[in-house]
Parts: C-alpha cells; structure tokens; sequence
C-alpha cells in the first residue's frame, strides 16, 4: 500500500507552516523527513497522525482514502500514572480487545521489545531507551500499517542512539512496517533511511537518497541546511567559473555570479581523474576513523575536505580532482 | 549558626499560626477570665464539648455550612473544569478577555457584586433559596478554583490527550483515563479551596440567603461583635474542625498515591 501526500497545505494564524506537500511512500519503506526546527516537521506528522487537519491537501493510500499513522512522539507521552503493561496496552483496552487476547498480544510485543521484566515499572522509574522501547510497544501492539515517529532519537545519549536505530529497522523488517520519521540529525536519517527528503519552511525541497543528496543537493537551500560543504564565490561566463580556488567548466544555471558547491566528501579527490580542481597546501589535518578532516590552503582560501587518513601530509602542496564536473549555484 | 536561624525562623512561624489558635481554645475552656488576669481562673471543658455535641444551634449551623459547601465544591468544579481545561488546551478568540472575567469577583469589591447580585438573584426569584447562595459562594471560588486547575493543566498541555486519541481512544475514554487522572492535584486543590470559601463566606450567605442560613460564620459573627468570646470562641474551634478534617480525608483520598492508582 503507497501513501500519497497530495498537494498538502497547513495556514495557521495566517502563517504558511506547510506549502503544497506532494510526496509518495511505497510500503515497507522507512522514509525519512530531514529538515531544521521549525521547518514544518511535526506538523506534517500530526496530520498524518490525524491529530491535525490539513487547511488543503490530502493524505490517502492505495486502498485506504482515510489512513492513519500511529505515533510514536518525540517525549514518548507514556502516560505516567500507569504501569508499562498499563501503557503498552492502553490502545487495545481502548478499543475493547477481550482479556485473554490483550495478554498474549501483550506478551509477545514486550518480549520483540525486550522490556517483558519492566511490565509493572512506572515511566519514571525507566531510563530514556526503555522509555522508547515502551513508546514503540504501545504503538507496534496496534499492528501499524503505517508508524510515525517525531525525532525518536533526539533525546538518547550517541551510543544508545545508534543502538535504538539498529533496532528500529530490525522491527521495520520483521513487521513490515512503513515508517515515516522526522528528524534534524543527518546522520540519524542517512542510517535508517535511503529516501531522505528535505523540508525547509513548510516545502519539500527535494527527495533523493542520502548520497545524491550530499552529491548533488539541487538547490543552495539544500546545500546550505546539509552543511559539511565549501561554498565558493565567483564569477561565471559560458558555463565556466572564474574564482580563487577553481576556474574551469561547472555545471550551472546562474548566468552572471555563483557559488560552487565543494561538499567535504565525495566529490574532490586526491587521485587523478580527467577534471582537475586546484592545487592546494594542506594546512593541518585531524583523524575520524577511516578519514581525515583536512584543511587546505588554495590561493589564500581555505577549504575543508574529507579525506582517506594517511592519503596527505601537512605542510605539503597536491594537486586535487573532481569526480564529475562541479555544481554552481 | 545556619541551622540555628532556620530553626529559630521555624519556631516563631509556628508561634504566629499556633498563638491565636491557643487563645480560642484558652477563649472556649476558659471561665472567670478578667482583665489583667493573664490567665482564666478556672477552665471548664464541659462547657466546651456540652457545646459542641448538643447545642441544636450551632449543630444546625453547622449542617447548613457543609451542605452549602458540598453544593458549591460541585457547582464550581463543574464550571471551572472545562473551563480550565479550554484556557490551558486550546487557543481561541477572546481567550485574554476571559482570563480577566474570571478575576473579576476578586478584583472588584464584594460589597458591590453582592448588592448587584441581590438584584439580579430577587429579580429570578432565587434569593434565599439555596441554589441562589450556592451560585454566590461559586462566584468567588472560581477565580482560586481555576486558577489552580489552570496551573495543573498547563504543566502538561494537551499532550497526553493527544497521545491517547492517536492510540485510538474516544474522547471520552481519553478524558476518563487520562485527563482526569492527570489532573488529580489540580482538582485537589480546586475542591479545597471553594469547600473553604464557601465556609467562610459570612456577608454573601447572609444578604442572598436572606437569614435563611445561618451558617457557622453567620452565627459566629454576632457572638463576637457583642463581646460574647467564649461561645465565639466554641463556634470558631467547631468551624476548625469542619475545615481541617474534611480537607485531611481529600488529601488522603484524591494524593495519588503510586501503586493504588489504577486507571483501569
């Protein structure tokens, strides 16, 4: 079942927070929203939570003209005054599940989560992943087609988000859920998805796969929000930019100034290849793992790159490439 | 030395509530008790309890007084809830307008509200009835009544309402299962505060219930004003104990406490 996002708009106290949001989810996908704060995010999810009502626009699904997402919020909302079996079961006691059925259905849904020994704890007797765990029992013991979640990650220290994004897409598989969730990480959203779309100030600005994105953003906007990129001013005539760092063909629809768009990763290399970049001394470099941040000097600008580690030394002038022609916007 | 001033600051504020409390009980007990004696001559609790368990007057003040108070705990609990509950939830137009009409009864003078409800509750046939000196002690239990509920609603926003209708409750489940057990405290207060006020409303009880309640503070008020303190002083231990021990068994009753609250 796909979910179509036709054309949705919300206007609140005449302020424009959502502008004709056009999307298509396909079924057991995790499909991410990446945009800052206040760019729309939670909004859209309420919607699709039906907790909001769109001003125009509709949400649907292939065979459901009504669908809803069940939520799992960002502060979790267990409701503090009963026990995690209590909150894990409150949608089925809602809708009135015999007994015997709310147990089982109970039981093998915190044994998946892994919280079956915490089941008479209070929220506040839990630590932040436990809470999560107990969020996404509460909605996965429903049988979501489709599952929302608000910033699920934010408030979890860097070891157990990673963790809790493991588990998210092993449920995702095991369920067959279509997850939909907002996020402002970057990386929260490249791990867990590979169809990121970007929301700044209520528009969808684009939806391609995290390496795309970072590859060819198609907008400044884009460029700007996704960071970890030089930005580089300069004159264009005929398709060829004029600047300090680089002066060779771009690939641009500006006509007179631009910028070109020098992302850290992916797009110059130290190996040869038939589009050559600039020649730059590296400044200083610092180690992450597989790669290097390196700073390099390129007639009097500086310019921030990833790097294989051990690929340059300090001090020492190189020649760089691109992989493709670069982009000016 | 920082110990020994939070001790000597917690020994005078127990000095200031207990004194005057010591001098109705020394005011009641007391006989013979002339100036400049320091002290009664003589202390007769008989006199005390005789009092309290079989005077018909006071008994019968003292059942009009819980009932008029029952009455507006529940007539104020029923507006000042929702009312409440729409103030800290929702955003609408006039939202501001409201929140100074519910101070009101407290920032203009009662004199000038009771004479102007004694018109409007003559004019609808309700003065001296007891619906009319209900509705009056409600008018001002509100403003205390909403102002906490407002303050415990506000903590948490809608949120868990929110939460609980995307689970798929209706909402009624929602206001049963989680509105109302969230708000426990607020509520808590709210019943405190107006049975209180309706307790020591003396000038409404009198002008719309037309003496036709003589209620513990309308009795009261007499007895003192004529220098009759012994009989004040029995009326005021009586009134303390109406006050104290109801709001003891809500405490007890409504604080949530952890494993008994069930919201099943």
């Amino acid at each position: 079942m796909t979910y179509y996002l036709k054309n949705l708009s919300q206007v609140k106290s005449k302020q424009k927070i959502l502008d004709n949001i056009n999307l298509e989810i396909p079924e057991d996908s995790i499909f991410a929203i990446l945009g800052p704060s206040g760019s729309g995010k939670t909004t859209l999810l309420n919607i699709l939570a039906q907790l909001d009502q769109p001003s125009s626009g509709e949400f649907i699904a292939d065979d459901d003209n009504d669908p809803k997402g069940i939520m799992v919020f960002q502060d979790y909302r267990l409701f503090p005054h009963m026990t995690v079996f209590q909150n894990v079961t409150f949608g089925l006691r809602m809708n009135k599940v015999n007994k015997k059925e709310i147990k089982k259905r109970a039981q093998e849904i915190l044994e998946v989560t892994n919280i079956s020994e915490l089941s008479k704890r209070y929220p506040d007797e839990l630590s932040g992943g436990q809470q999560q765990r107990v969020a996404l029992a509460r909605a996965l013991i429903l049988n979501p087609k489709l599952l929302l979640m608000d910033e699920p990650f934010s408030s979890l220290d860097e070891g157990l988000r990673k963790e809790m994004l493991n588990f998210v897409k092993q449920l995702q598989q095991k369920f067959h859920l279509t997850i939909i969730f907002v996020t402002h990480y970057k990386t929260e959203a490249y791990l867990l998805s590979n169809r990121v779309g970007i929301l700044l100030d209520g528009v969808i600005k684009q939806v391609d796969s995290p390496r795309d994105l970072e590859q060819s953003p198609n907008s400044i906007e884009v460029a700007k929000f996704l960071g970890q990129s030089n930005l580089i001013s300069g004159e264009i005539d005929n398709d060829r930019f004029q600047s300090n760092v680089y002066s060779g063909p771009v690939e641009t629809e500006q006509t007179e100034q631009g910028q070109l768009y020098l992302p850290y990763s992916g797009l110059v290399k130290i190996d040869e290849t038939s589009y050559p970049a600039f020649v730059g001394k590296v400044l200083n470099k610092a180690w992450f793992g597989e790669n290097e941040q390196v700073i390099i000097e390129v007639n009097g600008e500086t310019i921030f790159l990833n790097l294989p580690t051990d690929s340059v030394e300090v001090d020492h002038n190189y020649p760089f490439y691109f992989k493709k022609i670069p982009k000016v916007f | 030395m920082r110990r020994l001033n939070r001790y000597l600051i917690f020994m005078i504020s127990l000095l200031v509530i207990l004194m005057p409390l010591m001098v109705i009980i020394v005011l009641s007990a007391g006989t013979n008790w002339h100036y400049p004696d320091l002290w009664p001559q003589t202390f007769n609790m008989n006199y005390v309890f005789k009092m309290l368990f079989s005077n018909h007057e006071l008994l019968s003040s003292l059942s009009s007084s819980i009932t008029l108070a029952i009455g507006t705990v529940i007539l104020t609990l029923v507006i000042a809830y929702p009312t409440a509950i729409a103030l800290s939830y929702y955003d609408f137009k006039g939202k501001s307008f409201l929140n100074v009409l519910i101070y009101l009864p407290l920032i203009i003078p009662s004199i000038a509200v009771l004479t102007n409800m004694d018109f409007v509750m003559i004019k609808f046939g309700l003065e001296g009835s007891y619906f009319g000196v209900v509705a009056v002690h409600t008018l001002f239990a509100l403003p205390y009544a909403i102002k906490l509920l407002v303050d415990n609603l506000s903590v948490l926003k809608n949120k868990y309402e929110l939460a609980s209708l995307n689970l798929g409750a209706s909402s009624r489940q929602t206001f049963i299962h989680v509105t109302l057990p969230l708000s426990r405290l607020g509520l808590q207060g709210a019943v405190m505060m107006s049975y209180i006020i309706s307790m020591t409303q003396y000038l409404g009880t009198l002008l719309i219930g037309n003496g036709n309640f003589l209620t513990l503070s309308v009795r009261m008020f007499p007895f003192t004003q004529s220098g009759k303190y012994q009989i004040a002083a029995i009326y005021a231990i009586m009134f303390m104990l109406v006050t104290l021990i109801p709001l003891y068994i809500i405490d007890v009753l409504i604080t949530p406490r952890r494993k008994e609250v069930r919201a099943e």
